[in-house]
C-alpha cells in the first residue's frame, strides 16, 4: 500500500526529484570530448578573445544540458498526459500522429531548400513545429467528427494520418538526393543541437508553462483516467478539461520536436516507470515525469555525446537501448511486489 | 484578478528574457592575414586544401577524410554528418570549411555565433567545384595556386573531351547499390562523368536522381557498358566476381555478353573534389580503352 499523497510529500518528492536533475546537469557538464578547466572557463575574460574552456562549458555543453531538460521533461509529461486521457498504456507524445506531421514538415523544409531562419531557428524546425500542431489539429477534426471525442475515434484517427504521412515521407525519400535523405533520417532519429539562450529561454518557457498547466489540471485528470462518466459524476467538464490538456501536450510535444526531432521512448518509459514506483495519481506522476524525464535525456544525450567520440550517436538510439532494459526490470519487480510469479 | 496580473507580469517577463541577457555580440576575428589552423568538414573540402600547399595548417578533419595521406592522422571532428562541435571549437581554428548543406549549414550558424570564421560551399557541380577552388584559394591566401589548380583540371579535362569527341558513345548504365537496385539518372554529376568520358547514361530521365530500376528497365535499355562503384571497404577483385556473378542473370545485356563490367574506385567518382578529372579519365579509359591505349 502506497502512503497516500499529501502536500508534504509531493513537495518533498518533487524537490528530491529537481535536485537530482540539477546534479545530473552539473556532472554532465563536465563530461565531453575536450578536457575543459572550470577555473579558465569562470577566468577573466578580455574582449576580443577568444577563451575556448568558456565557448566549451557554457555555450556548448550547458546549452545542451539545458536543451536535453527541455526536451526530455516536455516529452515525458506529454507522454504521462497522453496515456491518461487516452486510457492507454501504449500512448505516447506521439501518439497522435505528431511524429509523422513533424516529420513531413521537416521533409518539405529540406526538400525545398529553404535558406532563411525564423528567430535563429533553422526552416527545419519551423516547419516541423508547424507540421506537428497542424496534424494534431487534423487529427482532432478528424476525431470529433468520427467520433464526438470519442477516445477510439481519435487514436484511430490518429493511426491512420501517422500511416498517411509516414507514406507521403517515404515517397519523398524515394525520390529525395543522398544529402536530403541524410538530413532527414538523422533529424528523424533524434538530435540534440547546441542552441542559442534565446531559443532555450523562450521553448524552455513554453514547456514550464505546459506543465505548470497541466498540473493544475491533475486532479481532473485523475478522474478522467478512470472514465468519462465517473468525471462527469464528480461534476468536471471532461470535454473542457481534455481539450485543454490536449492543446497543452501537443504544444510542448510539438515544441520538443522542432528542437531535437524525433526522440522515441521517453515519453512512453519515463510516466510508466514514474507510475509504477510512486503510483498513477497525475499531481505527482505530471511533476515527476517533466523533472525524471529531463533527468533520463541530459544522461541519455551525455552518453550519444560521448560513447563513439569524437562522432556523437542520434540520442533517440541511446533512450531506447538504455531505457528498454531499465524498465524491464521495473517491470519484473513491480510484478514480484504485487505477488506475482517472476 | 490577481492571477490575472501575476501571469500577465510572469509573460511579459518571459517575453522580455532574451533582451535582458543577450549577450553583446563581439568583433569578429579580422580576417587580414593567412588562416593558420584550418578544419575543414568534408573529404573533398581537404583535398582541395591539401592541393594548395595547406596540409600543415590543416589540424582536424572528419571521418573518411583519408586523402592525401598526410590527414590520415590528423584529429578528428566527428563524421561528415555528424559533428562534434565541442571538438572542433577545442581546436581553436582560425578557418572552418563546411559544405553548405542544411546540417553543416546549421552548424556553421553556430559557430559564427561563438566567433569562428566559418565558409560554406556548395558543390553539387564541376563548375561549383572550380568556383569554391578559387574561393578556399582567396580566403587561404593562396589565390595564385587555386587558379593553377583550376587551370590544371579544365586542361586535363579537356583533354579527356578531345581524345573521346569523335569516338561512338557507348551506353553506360552507373550502378550504386545492386539489392535493390538503383542506377543514376540524368540530373547526377555521375551523369556528367558519363558524358565527358564519352559516354551515354543508358537510363533515360527519371523523376529521381538515383531511381530504383526492375529487370524490365534494365533490359529495355540494353547498355554496353555497366560501372559500378568499389563499395567501402571492399576488395576491387572480390567485387568484380560479385558483379560478374550478379549481372550474368542479365546475360541478354550487351554488356554481360562482351563482360564489359567495371568497378570503378569511389573515391574518384563519388566525391566532388579535384580527383574528379582523374575519375573522368578513368572512367574514359574503361569507355574506349583503344583510345587510351589501355588493355580492355
Amino acid at each position: 500500500m502506497r502512503p497516500l499523497l499529501t502536500p508534504g510529500r509531493l513537495v518533498r518528492l518533487v524537490l528530491a526529484a529537481a535536485l537530482l536533475m540539477v546534479s545530473v546537469m552539473a556532472a554532465c557538464c563536465m563530461v565531453g570530448t575536450e578536457t575543459v578547466s572550470l577555473k579558465a572557463v569562470f577566468a577573466h575574460q578580455t574582449p576580443g578573445q577568444p577563451n575556448p574552456d568558456y565557448e566549451i562549458f557554457v555555450k556548448i555543453r550547458l546549452a545542451r544540458v539545458i536543451l536535453a531538460v527541455i526536451v526530455g521533461a516536455a516529452l515525458a509529461c506529454s507522454g504521462a498526459v497522453f496515456q491518461g486521457l487516452l486510457r492507454n498504456p501504449l500512448a505516447d507524445p506521439y501518439i497522435l500522429g505528431i511524429s509523422s506531421g513533424a516529420g513531413l514538415g521537416a521533409m518539405v523544409a529540406v526538400m525545398l531548400g529553404i535558406q532563411w531562419t525564423l528567430w535563429g531557428r533553422s526552416p527545419i524546425a519551423v516547419f516541423a513545429f508547424a507540421g506537428a500542431v497542424g496534424t494534431v489539429a487534423l487529427v482532432w477534426s478528424i476525431g470529433r467528427v468520427a467520433g464526438k471525442y470519442h477516445v477510439t475515434g481519435l487514436l484511430l484517427a490518429g493511426v491512420v494520418v501517422n500511416a498517411f504521412f509516414s507514406a507521403l515521407i517515404m515517397f519523398l525519400t524515394s525520390i529525395a538526393n543522398s544529402s536530403q535523405i541524410q538530413t532527414t533520417l538523422f533529424w528523424l532519429m533524434g538530435n540534440m543541437t547546441e542552441e542559442t539562450w534565446d531559443v532555450l529561454w523562450f521553448s524552455g518557457g513554453l514547456v514550464c508553462a505546459g506543465a505548470v498547466g497541466l498540473f493544475f489540471l491533475a486532479p481532473k485528470l485523475n478522474a478522467i483516467s478512470l472514465s468519462d462518466s465517473d468525471a462527469r459524476n464528480l461534476g468536471i467538464h471532461v470535454t473542457a478539461v481534455r481539450v485543454c490538456a490536449f492543446g497543452m501536450a501537443a504544444m510542448i510535444t510539438a515544441c520538443a520536436v522542432s528542437l531535437s526531432g524525433l526522440i522515441g521512448f521517453v515519453g512512453l518509459i519515463i510516466p510508466h516507470a514514474i507510475r509504477l514506483i510512486w503510483g498513477p495519481d497525475h499531481r505527482l506522476l505530471i511533476p515527476l515525469s517533466a523533472l525524471v524525464g529531463g533527468t533520463f535525456l541530459v544522461l541519455a544525450d551525455t552518453v550519444s555525446r560521448v560513447v563513439v567520440a569524437p562522432a556523437q550517436l542520434p540520442v533517440g538510439v541511446v533512450t531506447a537501448l538504455v531505457g528498454g532494459p531499465i524498465f524491464i526490470v521495473l517491470l519484473i519487480r513491480h510484478n514480484r511486489c504485487l505477488g506475482g510469479r517472476p | 484578478m490577481r492571477w490575472l496580473i501575476l501571469m500577465l507580469l510572469v509573460v511579459t517577463w518571459w517575453a522580455a528574457g532574451p533582451a535582458v541577457f543577450s549577450p553583446t555580440q563581439g568583433p569578429g576575428p579580422s580576417e587580414s592575414h593567412a588562416p593558420q589552423r584550418i578544419i575543414t568538414l568534408a573529404p573533398n573540402l581537404t583535398e582541395i586544401v591539401c592541393g594548395l600547399g595547406l596540409t600543415d595548417q590543416v589540424v582536424a578533419v572528419t571521418q573518411f577524410s583519408e586523402f592525401p595521406e598526410a590527414v590520415r592522422s590528423k584529429p578528428k571532428v566527428g563524421s561528415f554528418w555528424q559533428l562534434n562541435l565541442e571538438a572542433i571549437v577545442g581546436k581553436q581554428p582560425d578557418l572552418v570549411l563546411a559544405l553548405g548543406f542544411q546540417q553543416q549549414r546549421d552548424l556553421a550558424r553556430r559557430l559564427r555565433r561563438m566567433h569562428v570564421p566559418v565558409e560554406t560551399f556548395n558543390i553539387e557541380d564541376f563548375n561549383d567545384l572550380l568556383g569554391a577552388i578559387g574561393a578556399i584559394g582567396k580566403i587561404t591566401g593562396r589565390p595564385a595556386q587555386a587558379t593553377g589548380m583550376v587551370e590544371s583540371l579544365q586542361r586535363d579535362l579537356a583533354e579527356v573531351q578531345a581524345t573521346v569527341r569523335l569516338a561512338p558513345r557507348p551506353r553506360v548504365l552507373w550502378s550504386i547499390q545492386r539489392e535493390p537496385l538503383r542506377v543514376a539518372g540524368r540530373k547526377t554529376f555521375v551523369n556528367w562523368i558519363i558524358e565527358n568520358a564519352g559516354g551515354l547514361n543508358a537510363i533515360g530521365p527519371t523523376l529521381h536522381q538515383y531511381p530504383p530500376v526492375g529487370a524490365e528497365q534494365v533490359l529495355a535499355c540494353q547498355p554496353e557498358v555497366i560501372v559500378e562503384q568499389l563499395m567501402v571497404q571492399q576488395d576491387p577483385h572480390e567485387q568484380l566476381k560479385q558483379a560478374r556473378a550478379y549481372w550474368q542473370r542479365y546475360n541478354h545485356l550487351p554488356a554481360v555478353q562482351t563482360q564489359r563490367i567495371v568497378v570503378l574506385n569511389d573515391d574518384l567518382v563519388a566525391r566532388m573534389g579535384p580527383r574528379i578529372v582523374m575519375g573522368v579519365r578513368v572512367t574514359a579509359e574503361h569507355l574506349h580503352p583503344d583510345l587510351f591505349g589501355v588493355a580492355p
